[in-house]
């Protein structure tokens, strides 16, 4: 039987900025559908993806309300991925980078994320099948 | 022989230096590895036939270059819009590529 593989990705982008946060979680969540463990190192602006307090707002220009507009979150997005990984038996350590995380005031994040520091993704990349880094623009 | 994998994101028009890309893969390919591109985001705009003749040059030398269908949906394009060599693929190509241990480099 093939071992278990893992793949480690580097994130710095903050959330509603960049489309590379979403191809990337486009990407974890294929691993993850695969059955890959994953492990997430969030980097500069990216500790604020799993941000607990992140709210849908309605769009007034286009005339729809907050139901209506469906606002998607980042944070949303990461805890489907955590509790897909959790239903399929998988590993998905997401860690934030404690120094970006006191920077930007972002330490309430989602349940299923922690706090760590670049020793954590040097470790993640180590023991991982292979690494991808999406730096920011 | 080590593989690797070029993500570019960027459309070729607004960002100049997407043109690198052909020396970056002639350069791995030179060193006696194998590169491929996958085109996501804005980049799969120089899929159009014209816009990017440099990525065409790379498709006919053989370099493998897919392109990220939801990308091309996004930006109301298909795969019947796309230059000869290009391929319309799914995100799932990029983790084919690192499960097989292609060093991938994000641009």
């Amino acid at each position: 039987m093939d071992k278990r593989k893992t793949l480690t990705f580097a994130l710095m982008d903050a959330p509603f900025e960049s489309s590379r946060t979403a191809t990337a979680l486009r990407i974890i969540d294929c691993a993850v559908a695969r059955g890959i463990d994953v492990n997430v190192f969030a980097y500069e602006g990216a500790v604020l993806l799993p941000f607990r307090h992140q709210q849908p707002h309605a769009n007034m220009v286009h005339g729809r309300d907050v139901a209506e507009e469906d606002h998607p979150l980042p944070r949303e997005w990461i805890a489907a991925l955590i509790a897909t990984a959790a239903e399929h038996g998988l590993r998905f350590d997401w860690v934030n980078c404690g120094l970006c995380v006191d920077e930007r005031g972002a330490g309430d994040s989602i349940d299923g994320t922690r706090r760590g520091t670049p020793a954590d993704f040097w470790k993640m990349a180590s023991e991982s099948d292979n690494v991808l880094v999406v730096p920011t623009a | 022989m080590q593989q690797f994998l070029i993500i570019e994101t960027r459309d070729p028009v607004e960002h100049r230096d997407v043109e690198r890309i052909a020396a970056l893969a002639a350069g791995i390919n030179q060193e006696g590895c194998n590169a491929a591109l996958f085109l996501t985001e804005n980049a799969v705009i120089a899929a159009r036939p014209g816009v990017a003749p440099f990525l065409e040059a790379l498709a006919a030398q053989g370099v493998p270059i897919g392109v990220d269908r939801f990308a091309l949906a996004e930006r109301g394009m298909s795969s019947k819009d796309m230059a000869p060599g290009m391929t319309a693929s799914g995100i799932e190509a990029v983790v084919d590529a690192l499960l097989a241990g292609a060093r991938a480099i994000w641009r």
